[in-house]
């Protein structure tokens, strides 16, 4: 077994990077773009239903965390295929328009990262809970300013879950390709790119995709450690 | 004035009863030591006082009201309760000790001066800007009494403040708190009795959730688990201590406290001889073996004196003296022994 196409892959991705190939740079900040605003859609829904979740106690809360920390194990290409039927012309929201659209993709993948977000966050403010609701309690917090308190000591879970969740969303092929069908120049990603190259045996390409997706995530988790350390 | 009155109180978990029927009133200015078992509702009854939970049998009155769930909050803003492990929001220790003031609204130039004050009171003055998660054990619980003193709450609430601490740290916190004493209410739940017996005028004992024995010091001295310990009447005789417990029995101890006081001696302090024996020890007693037992691997007996003692033996020594019930033996232990509670 020759090592060779690696060796080749890695040195046409590392040029592709160094001369900033139009077309790589067009699929890293649709791919950006998408998962952020993926992101920030779970965030909106997942957090509060996450905070009630990790605060609240109420009937059905058991039920519901075990449901969402289920669905965070969906598979990818049936929440795929679900998500096209629903977006097809023909589908229940078909008049949307978002099916072979950016905006479809980052919808299907909050969709995906949802649960995510529900369960890391429903866990780390239920780990704070107790301790931290009891001595800003003590020192005179009403209920609300004691809650909003644990969220913040929960600062790190909940980063956490947003940062994978970002992450989940940056590296999702599944609903990518499904919802996107990966058309160049419209709906292209990098995940969906680097699966067509390597179909198609160009593997510069391929890693040169490879290496900023991994950038970016390890990037994106270093900086989210530092801004969350404890000083 | 009474702060706190309290009327059949009792706190139910679910199906497990956590507190029952406790009656009994805490006055401004009062210091009221809180001892029992682990388990016996000691932390249960703070935090009804501190109006962290909510009473679910008889009611519990602050300042004539009754603290219910509206009303906790108010409870809330002049009683602070101490944790047995201190807890910590993120940040540095001025961070924390200033907590309870923002939300109070007090100006940032007030913070700021009654920050640096109650440091100083907790002798941690110099530490406003380190991380309050790494400093040691001893001075995480200084900052918890700051944070909760910077307050200055009516009532002042503290579970196991000692616990798990090297002496010289509970020393300080000690002092610290015994500084207060007359000032505020203070209300502290301890195993340990000297400290109880030092820092409140009143005790209180729980056992299983019910209250068992509330008053003076002597409820140390008669509780169960007070073991070889006794009240009495104490007056300074050449510089020690002589203790009248009862019984014919006047124990001498080093410390220099006269009048009504509460003292107490380790069992494994105790020699026991079958004749006198001329030592230093300033206290000797004759007295009669009325049970012996085999507690942990040693030996307790007890011993009827005129009061009972409890004395801790091997059992090498048990069998080589053939010590039994009924033989007459003498007890000795040095003045330096007797624990003033």
């Amino acid at each position: 077994m020759s090592w060779q196409p690696f060796v080749d892959g890695v040195r046409q991705g590392i040029q592709l990077i160094i001369s900033r190939d139009p077309e790589v740079i067009q699929i890293t900040l649709r791919s950006l773009e998408t998962a952020g605003a993926a992101t920030a859609m779970a965030a909106l829904v997942g957090l509060p239903i996450g905070i009630v979740l990790g605060l609240g106690s109420f009937r059905g809360r058991g039920f519901l965390k075990t449901l969402f920390g289920a669905l965070v194990g969906i598979p990818t290409v049936s929440l795929g295929l679900i998500l096209l039927v629903l977006f097809s012309r023909s589908g229940p929201i078909g008049y949307l328009d978002l099916l072979y659209t950016v905006p479809g993709i980052a919808v299907g993948e909050a969709v995906l990262v949802i649960p995510l977000i529900v369960s890391f966050v429903a866990s780390a403010v239920e780990a704070k809970d107790i301790g931290v609701r009891d001595l800003t309690r003590t020192l005179g917090a009403s209920e609300f300013e004691a809650s909003m308190a644990i969220v913040r000591e929960a600062w790190s879970g909940v980063s956490l879950a947003i940062v994978s969740s970002f992450n989940r969303a940056f590296a999702e092929l599944g609903i990518a390709m499904m919802i996107g069908a990966n058309i160049a120049g419209l709906t292209r990603l990098l995940t969906t790119a680097i699966a067509l190259q390597s179909n198609m045996g160009d593997f510069g390409l391929a890693f040169a995709l490879s290496f900023i997706l991994f950038a970016v995530v390890i990037s994106l988790n270093f900086v989210i450690s530092w801004l969350g350390r404890e000083r | 004035m009474e702060l706190y009155g309290l009327k059949g109180v009792g706190k139910r978990f679910g199906l497990r009863r956590a507190l029952a029927d406790i009656s009994l009133s805490i006055g401004d200015g009062e210091s009221l030591g809180v001892v029992g078992e682990s388990g016996a509702g000691k932390t249960t009854l703070l935090r009804l006082l501190a109006g962290l939970d909510i009473s679910t049998e008889g009611r519990l009155e602050w300042r004539g009201r009754s603290v219910d769930q509206a009303t906790a909050a108010e409870l809330r803003l002049e009683a602070t309760m101490i944790f047995q492990q201190p807890l910590f929001i993120r940040g540095t220790v001025a961070e924390n000790v200033a907590y309870g003031l923002r939300l109070r609204g007090t100006p940032e130039d007030e913070v700021s001066r009654r920050v640096s004050e109650a440091l100083v009171k907790v002798r941690l003055d110099g530490f406003e800007e380190r991380n309050a998660r790494k400093i040691s054990g001893g001075e995480q619980q200084r900052v918890a009494l700051a944070r909760a003193l910077v307050l200055d709450p009516k009532a002042f609430l503290l579970d196991e403040p000692t616990a798990n601490l090297d002496p010289a740290n509970a020393s300080i916190i000690s002092d610290i708190i015994a500084a207060e004493a007359g000032t505020r209410c203070i209300v502290v739940a301890s195993h340990d009795l000297a400290r109880v017996g030092r820092l409140a005028d009143k005790v209180i004992q729980l056992e299983g959730g019910h209250l068992v024995a509330q008053g003076g010091l002597e409820v140390l001295a008669s509780s169960r688990f007070g073991i070889n310990a006794f009240s009495g009447l104490s007056h300074l005789v050449r510089g020690v201590a002589e203790v009248d417990v009862g019984g014919g029995v006047k124990i001498a101890g080093t410390f220099q406290r006269e009048g009504r006081v509460a003292i107490r001696v380790q069992p494994e302090d105790i020699i026991v001889s079958f004749q006198h024996v001329a030592t230093s020890a300033r206290n000797e007693f004759r007295g009669r073996v009325v049970g012996v037992e085999e507690v942990n691997y040693v030996i307790r007996l007890r011993v009827d004196a005129g009061r009972l003692f409890t004395v801790q033996i091997t059992k090498r020594s048990l069998e080589e003296m053939g010590i039994n019930v009924g033989s007459e033996v003498y007890l000795s232990f040095k003045a330096s022994s007797v624990e003033l509670l």
